[in-house]
């Protein structure tokens, strides 16, 4: 099979155009994975990089911009020096790792045209030798724009030359005027813009080629795409015409026009892509590794794991380190660290929690990220006020270069997002979510269920973002998002849900709100500032009969990161981290149940406690510094300390934190870390009601150590033995103060957790992306007054998870995802006690965490396929979870008098279908 | 116990069968290729009326084999000269020994061509068996199953009606297996039939013509 058709053989005998032919090959430099950075001549910081394509690099993230090495003058055109006419010509120059010009292609139209500037400024450019750009110290291939000026010396008049055929003429015959007769101007009478088929975005450098060869005498001409996709040509003669284009990755585009006499054509081409991959977006290069683990997956990657149904932080549970967590529950269980020690951040603001309904959706919809980067243990100092991880969604930096958006339509819920540029130097962005659980569900229930939905069970969310950057060096950010869940039950019977609760409504909400500032300050003599401002509210609820409680909390913090780089070898960081809290509420509860207390049917029956607070104030200043010093190459170190003050519980720690990678060889690191790591108590664990105001705060070292092995460019091998000794965590205990009050609480309880993580990463490059990751571990702990250790409530000696996503011809991805888990421990009910008076049998209970419920296995499938229209792409997904249908374990279950036991099963098989309109 | 494990190992090996039935072939296609034009080529839709023969396992007891008819709507995309992937909707109705059974299913559907028009068929997907005794007034509950589902088959299309460039009508003969496992009963149901398939063919601009062909005057809304 041929590649493409062949071109007719008069295509051969083409002539020049009025953009030179060789800068047409400056297409090749176009194709969709070449990193591209802009600059404008002189060669400047590469922070003026204007919007993003599929396909490109920001700038910023360049390391080293390429430098011009060898300059080549170009001959003035005579025409243009008769006429004593200056001109810039704005080229697109390919550049290779290698430092050499691949192709150089015309990014503006020069004005005036047709003297021939384009020309000469297009050859000499391809004599021009660069310093390669960098990214992490290794030169990558990238494309600028440069501005080559055409500037006449001052000189004395002289009388004008006689007029000559322009170099530009017009294509169709040579001017048969004499000498001596009148020039005429060429006329343009054939345009059009180029663009992308269904993202509408031009295509910069590409060919154009129009032919007739139906005549006695065949001709064709070529004209090269602009920046914004616009071709033109001059003078074609009437008649038919055949329109060929053909782009690498592109399927042809082919057509006819008639062009007629005194008529300008202008006509618009949509050129279809071979394959519109999701993973062109990817960002190539991400911030340098400095920690010891960091997971960076990016929204391209989160888009199509198969088992999220399209849910970008779905995907945390498939990382290295991370156990599975119950079903619905939200929980995020890192190192075997208590999902309350792992820290939530957007953009480095904390927010309380990242998904709706405990799990059941993230609040974060794909359109405004960018990545998603996850430390299960050893981060930096600039993270803080947590002991286990730290998850931190990174949002998209806005570059948009037209309107855009998409609409999402899934069996959960429907989402809607749009962008636009803000003049050339910015964007704005809104987002928003629906669900329609709740129809779902009222539809479904049975008419003698016996409930009454009164507020369905629904979520919302919503997202602005604007970004401006006026100057290279300035560049701001504003981010709002918020999020609200609630649902609200009447019971027709109360006594079916409980015979111990009075009334019959059951409900619960949980809604917050952010709105988060950022400056970033870039100077360019390698000072940086990040300042940010957040401001929040978050209020949950909870009521349930005579039970209930309602908290609202206004949260504000700030922070501001100053670095500064001297030399090549010592970077040093500065930072503020203060937050502000103040809380309102009011509860009436039993004492919730904490880690490692089993959960007893009789919970419900302790005796209520009660608490009200009116605009509680507490806060918690916090410093950082990090020092990077690079003593030789490949080698980085990172002495850093943070310092964290506890208004709450009255305490401040200095946290010394230590990490360095060493690159051995070009294919092998080596890493390791050490650091102290605090948070203060929950909040009810220190009110004067339900816990102990005199506790402290909870503790742990992290150690780290391990290798990473890169065999190829897109395989990346991962190996982390970790350590984390926890101190300080608080313990439920029956002691008393010396007041002969219940303590309820203290600060005695000790843990450990270690383990081996392994991760095999595959970045997207022959159709293929995907990770393996595989965690052995074990994580147990001491409670106050225990004699031994017990095992975590979450702890899963192996944790598998295998993921993986195909692309394929014709728009079409197929995805898969493997899980395995131990299973969680489980507290064994070895005999039971009748109590009479409530004619109720109470368990009594074995060892804690002493059993195990089965192990976990499933396998999830997801296929997708996308239609490209004229202007927006259309997506169609089917993610089946469980695919073999395995009856999943997630707890055990009692009969009355607890003398039978049955596993309680997870989802069963489930297809989920969505539908995506990018536009 | 042992059943189970039986039941996971044939799971396992259909799914790890498909994988493996789309990684090689979905690798060749990444550069633009354009096609020479062909009648099986570019989106299909097909309904298809099959014979039907179901198998039940039933806590142990063999149910069958019962007689009946099946139907399916198949709707996908050829995308390499090869392979295929789309989407099936499958029903069936069976009776025997004074009982019926009924199944449906929804199912990813993959196809290999592995000559010519004769091409192998694979589906994973949703499916639902169940089992009915009309004359049993105490049979209160559902029997059958409901879960995972597996298909494996064979066709061979036939090209029928006008020629076309690309794509066209085609009756399609087909043999297929089914399978429906489930906690205490499993089915197996056999098909053959004919689908009625609707190949639409390439855009011309994906199709590897002669300059005759390819500059076409474009339609108004072409």
């Amino acid at each position: 099979m041929k590649r493409r058709s062949a071109p007719p053989s008069s295509i051969a005998n083409r002539r020049l155009s009025f953009l030179a032919v060789a800068g047409a090959v400056a297409l090749a430099g176009v194709a969709a994975r070449t990193a591209r950075a802009q600059m404008i001549e002189p060669p400047r910081p590469p922070t003026e990089a204007p919007p993003r394509a599929p396909g490109e690099l920001d700038a910023s993230k360049l390391s080293k911009v390429p430098k011009l090495k060898k300059f080549v003058e170009a001959e003035y055109p005579k025409e243009a020096v008769e006429k004593g006419i200056s001109a810039d010509v704005v080229l697109l120059i390919s550049i290779s790792a290698q430092g050499k010009v691949d192709s150089v292609g015309i990014a503006e139209p020069v004005d005036p045209p047709g003297l021939g500037f384009e020309e000469a400024a297009t050859i000499a450019a391809q004599q021009f030798e660069f310093e390669p750009a960098e990214v992490d110290g290794k030169p990558i291939a990238v494309q600028i724009s440069y501005r080559y000026h055409f500037k006449l010396a001052p000189r004395s008049p002289t009388p004008p030359a006689p007029a000559e055929p322009s170099p530009a003429a017009p294509a169709t015959a040579a001017p048969a005027a004499a000498p001596t007769a009148p020039k005429r101007e060429p006329v343009v009478n054939f345009s059009g813009q180029l663009r992308e088929r269904g993202t509408r975005l031009p295509m910069a450098g590409v060919l154009v080629t129009v032919f007739r060869d139906d005549g006695p005498a065949a001709v064709g001409f070529e004209a090269s795409a602009d920046a914004t996709g616009a071709f033109r040509f001059f003078d074609l003669a009437p008649g038919g015409w055949k329109i060929l284009i053909e782009a690498p990755g592109y399927f042809p585009f082919r057509t006819a026009e008639e062009i007629h006499a005194g008529e300008a054509t202008k006509v618009v081409y949509y050129v279809e892509k071979g394959t519109y991959n999701p993973f062109d977006v990817t960002v190539t290069a991400t911030r340098p590794r400095k920690e010891v683990s960091r997971t960076v997956i990016t929204s391209a990657e989160i888009d199509k794991v198969p088992g999220t149904a399209g849910d970008p932080l779905a995907v945390i549970q498939n990382l290295a380190g991370v156990a599975r967590a119950p079903l619905l529950s939200g929980l995020v269980i890192v190192r075997g660290s208590a999902p309350e020690d792992t820290q939530y951040f957007l953009d480095g603001a904390s927010i309380p929690l990242i998904y709706h309904f405990g799990g059941l959706r993230s609040v974060v919809p794909i359109g405004i990220m960018d990545s998603l980067e996850f430390y299960p243990g050893n981060f930096s100092p600039t993270y803080g006020r947590a002991i286990g991880g730290v998850i931190d969604v990174q949002v998209k930096r806005l570059q948009p270069k037209k309107v855009s958006g998409y609409a999402d339509v899934s069996i959960l819920d429907t989402s809607l997002y749009l962008e636009a540029p803000l003049g050339n130097k910015g964007g704005v962005a809104i987002a928003g979510r629906r669900s329609y659980l709740g129809t779902v569900l009222d539809a479904t229930l049975p008419s003698d269920a016996g409930i009454n939905l009164t507020v369905v069970p629904r979520y919302y969310d919503y997202q602005a973002i604007a970004n401006y950057r006026p100057a290279p060096a300035h560049d701001l950010r504003a981010f709002f998002i918020g999020s609200d869940d609630r649902f609200s039950v009447l019971f027709a019977d109360p006594g079916d849900f409980s015979t111990q609760v009075t009334g019959n409504s059951f409900s619960a909400f949980s809604t917050f709100y952010r709105s988060i500032l950022t400056y970033r300050y870039l100077p360019g003599n390698g000072f940086e500032n990040l300042a940010q401002v957040s401001q929040g509210r978050n209020e949950f609820g909870f009521s349930l009969g005579q039970l209930f409680l309602d908290i609202n909390i206004y949260s504000s913090q700030l922070r501001d990161t100053a670095r500064k780089t001297f030399g090549d070898r010592i970077a040093a960081m500065l930072g503020l981290d203060v937050a502000f809290y103040q809380a309102t509420g009011v509860v009436r509860l039993p004492p919730p149940p904490k880690e490692g207390q089993p959960m007893q049917p009789t919970d419900g029956l302790k005796p209520s406690l009660s608490t009200q607070f009116d605009k509680v104030p507490y806060w918690s200043p916090g410093a950082f510094a990090e020092v990077e010093l690079k003593p030789w190459k490949g080698m980085l170190i990172l002495p850093g300390v943070r310092y964290d003050y506890f208004q709450r519980v009255h305490e401040g720690i200095l946290q010394p934190r230590f990490t360095m990678r060493d690159q051995l060889a070009e294919r092998w690191t080596v890493k390791g870390g050490v650091g102290l790591f605090t948070q203060e108590p929950q909040f009810d664990e220190t009110d004067s009601h339900f816990g102990n105001p005199n506790l402290k705060s909870e503790r742990a070292i992290h150690y780290s150590v391990g290798a990473e092995y890169k065999p190829r460019p897109f395989l990346t091998l991962d190996a982390t033995l970790f350590y984390k000794d926890m101190s300080h965590l608080v313990s439920p205990t029956a002691a008393a103060d010396a007041s002969g009050n219940p303590k309820r609480y203290d600060n005695t309880g000790t843990g450990r957790a270690y383990g081996f993580e392994i991760i095999a990463r595959h970045d997207f490059t022959h159709n293929f992306a995907g990770w393996l990751t595989y965690t052995l571990s074990r994580s147990t702990r001491h409670d106050s007054g225990a004699t031994e250790d017990r095992l975590f409530d979450f702890d899963q000696t192996h944790i598998v998870n295998v993921v993986g996503t195909y692309t394929l011809p014709r728009n079409w991805s197929v995805g898969g995802r493997f899980r395995y888990g131990t299973g969680n421990p489980t507290t064994p009910i070895v005999g039971r006690v009748y109590d009479a008076s409530r004619d109720e049998y109470d368990p009594i209970y074995g060892k804690l965490n002493a059993a195990r419920v089965p192990s976990f296995n499933q396998l999830d499938l997801r296929v997708d396929k996308r239609w490209i229209y004229q202007s927006f792409m259309l997506d169609f997904y089917l993610d089946v979870q469980n695919i073999y249908n395995r009856a999943n374990p997630e707890g055990q279950a009692y009969n009355y008098n607890f003398s039978k036991t049955q596993i309680q099963q997870g989802l069963p098989i489930l297809p989920i279908v969505g539908v995506r309109v990018d536009f | 116990m042992r059943v189970h494990r039986r039941f996971l190992v044939i799971h396992l090996g259909l799914i790890v069968a498909a994988l493996l039935a789309l990684a090689p072939r979905a690798a060749r296609a990444q550069a633009v290729d354009l096609e020479p034009p062909r009648r099986r080529q570019g989106y299909y839709l097909s309904f298809g009326l099959y014979g039907a023969a179901q198998q039940a396992f039933e806590k142990g007891d063999s149910l069958g084999p019962w007689v009946g008819y099946g139907y399916a709507l198949r709707a996908g995309q050829l995308i390499t000269r090869r392979f295929s992937l789309g989407f099936a909707i499958e029903a069936s109705a069976t009776r025997g020994d004074g009982q019926k059974g009924s199944s449906t299913a929804l199912a990813l559907e993959a196809g290999f061509a592995i000559a010519g028009n004769l091409a192998l068929r694979g589906g994973v997907g949703v499916g639902f068996m169940q089992l009915k005794n009309p004359n049993d007034p105490m049979e209160s509950a559902l029997r059958g199953a409901g879960g995972s589902y597996f298909a494996l088959g064979a066709s061979y299309d036939l090209p029928v009606g006008q020629k076309r460039l690309t794509g066209g009508l085609a009756l399609t003969p087909v043999v297929q297996a089914r399978y429906i496992p489930g906690s205490d009963t499993t089915g197996i149901i056999m098909f053959v039939g004919v689908d009625l398939s609707y190949w639409t063919g390439l855009p011309l601009n994906q199709l590897d013509l002669p300059p005759g062909e390819a500059w076409r005057v474009r339609k108004p809304g072409e």
